[in-house]
């Protein structure tokens, strides 16, 4: 029993998208934090 | 192109790459660390971290060279359930969310998991638990360091010894000049490096091969790895799961960050590290399907990442992989320096040693502690020991002994100690027996079935009711 191509093709474009989500999550997250004075 | 030497740097680009970055986060720590004053600010970064810095330093230490280096590895021997295995690791992180929560609301004022296991199990059950743990810490310690070694040589040439010194040096430097502060803001940066560098790696692949290309190809030269029925694979999805849960659960470094937190911080923080970590290697671990669509002959598995890297973008490429390798090095090397100089010294000094320490004598122990376990873990680097690296499977029945100890301990109030240093001696023991007799991959799965029985066999057969309040008073004194 093989993954066809099109789960295959499904799975990596998820992983792909929500790991590009990441580093701007990430960067909202400071400017929140910073503004808001709760960085550290 | 088929060829490792092509997925290398010159020695020069190497040292050009290693020289930059190095200034940059010893700059980086010692800036961030400027301010830092008194204990708690070195050891914990005055309490206060938030959550942007939460969540990226609990992602940024979870990747280590083998999530970049390993996964595409796994997914060349394992095939898709490699990776899907190895992103299974992100369900440690996840179930750690709830956890840290209860350990900020009980211990507010803690400082190490060695502090609680102490305060909620007594002195046996602690020394069991900080023989487990400095075995382990010290174990992923050398073997990053030896990693860093390794790594730097296969991509740029330059002498194991001197690359292994190089990164340990640096990520020791920043770790003393600035303490958790250092390692957490640095780690914010290192994330961003990893992640992009990984996106983009996997973009090409996408770009330049296409799925049905990759699917293709492989299912006519590797159809084991598009396999969705592989007995090991599956078994080592649900060991390599277990093995993450202890890891995390036991280990000081995650510890360390719940108390570092701001209060309502951590248990958001750990689970959006956990949702926003499950994808990577997925992504970093699918481009080995591309071997066969690009047509690599790959001598050695752990260079499938490179190779591919070299394939589709040249000299790029390696500086890609080159600069991602260094940065989730450093995130996870510095994260263990300090986490473990933690309970070296609180544990190990203040606990046994000098008792009446006060914070202003461990304040300025704590740096030269950071600097003598750098000392000892590149003197264990040094004769690089190949076995070291299966050493890490080997810690997997330990740490998965702990699991339920500590979960057991932070939720009921009726687990015993008799009962939890039991299952710690016991699961590790009938852990290593599966290691011996049937393989790596259950040695976890092994270790945590049989603790989980004893805790709650012993739970339910000699209940001791356990006052919380006990564990708000972390900083009493150790005799």
């Amino acid at each position: 029993m093989t993954i066809s191509v099109s789960a295959l093709s499904l799975l990596v474009s998820v992983a792909t998208l929500i790991t590009a989500a990441a580093p701007v999550l990430l960067v909202v997250f400071w400017l929140t934090d910073w503004i808001r004075g709760r960085l550290w | 192109m088929n060829s490792v030497q092509n997925a290398s740097l010159n020695a020069d680009t190497g040292w050009l790459i290693l020289a930059a970055f190095s200034v940059i986060w010893i700059a980086l720590g010692g800036y961030l660390g400027r301010r830092t004053t008194g204990l708690e600010g070195y050891m914990l970064a005055g309490r206060k971290v938030g959550l942007a810095l939460g969540t990226a330093t609990a992602m940024a230490t979870w990747v280590t060279s083998n999530t970049t280096m390993a996964a595409p590895q796994l997914a060349l021997q394992m095939g898709v359930w490699g990776m899907l295995g190895y992103s299974l690791g992100a369900v440690g992180l996840m179930l750690f969310a709830p956890l840290a929560r209860r350990i900020h609301a009980l211990m507010p004022s803690g400082f190490t998991s060695g502090d609680f296991i102490r305060l909620r199990y007594g002195k046996t059950t602690w020394r069991v638990f900080l023989g487990i743990s400095l075995f382990y810490g010290l174990g992923w310690l050398v073997s990053m360091g030896m990693a860093g070694g390794v790594l730097v040589h296969a991509l740029t040439g330059i002498d194991y010894r001197i690359g292994m010194t190089v990164i340990l040096a640096v990520c020791v430097l920043y770790t003393v000049l600035g303490g958790l502060r250092a390692v957490i803001g640095t780690d914010f940066l290192q994330t961003l490096i990893i992640l992009v560098g990984i996106l983009a790696l996997a973009w090409l692949a996408i770009i330049n091969v296409g799925f049905e290309h990759m699917h293709a190809a492989a299912l006519e030269q590797r159809p084991e790895l598009l396999n969705l029925l592989f007995p090991a694979a599956i078994m080592f999805l649900f060991n390599n799961l277990l093995f993450g849960v202890g890891e995390i659960f036991h280990s000081n470094v995650w510890w360390s960050r719940a108390f570092a937190f701001r209060e309502g911080v951590g248990f958001r923080a750990y689970l959006i590290a956990g949702v926003l970590w499950m994808p990577i290697p997925v992504v970093a671990g699918f481009i080995a399907l591309t071997v066969p669509a690009l047509d690599l002959n790959i001598p050695a598995a752990d260079m499938v990442g490179p190779m591919v890297a070299a394939k589709l973008l040249g000299t790029s490429g390696a500086v890609l992989v080159f600069i991602v390798v260094f940065a989730a090095l450093a995130s996870s090397l510095d994260s263990l320096l300090a986490a473990t100089s933690d309970l070296i010294l609180t544990d190990i000094y203040k606990g046994h040693i000098r008792p009446h320490a006060d914070e202003t004598e461990l304040a300025s122990v704590a740096r030269w502690v950071v600097l003598s376990l750098g000392v000892v873990a590149w003197l264990l680097c040094l004769p690089r020991i190949t076995t070291l690296a299966e050493l890490l499977y080997f810690t997997g029945a330990f740490v998965a002994s702990t699991i339920w100890p500590i979960a057991a301990g932070l939720f009921w109030k009726n687990t015993n100690p008799a009962g939890a240093t039991v299952a710690m001696v016991a699961g590790t023991a009938i852990g290593l027996i599966g290691y011996f007799l049937i393989g790596f991959y259950v040695a976890a799965l092994i270790s945590a079935t049989a603790s989980m029985a004893i805790v709650l066999f012993s739970t339910w057969w000699r209940p001791r009711e356990f006052d919380w309040r006990i564990l708000a008073n972390s900083q009493q004194v150790y005799t």
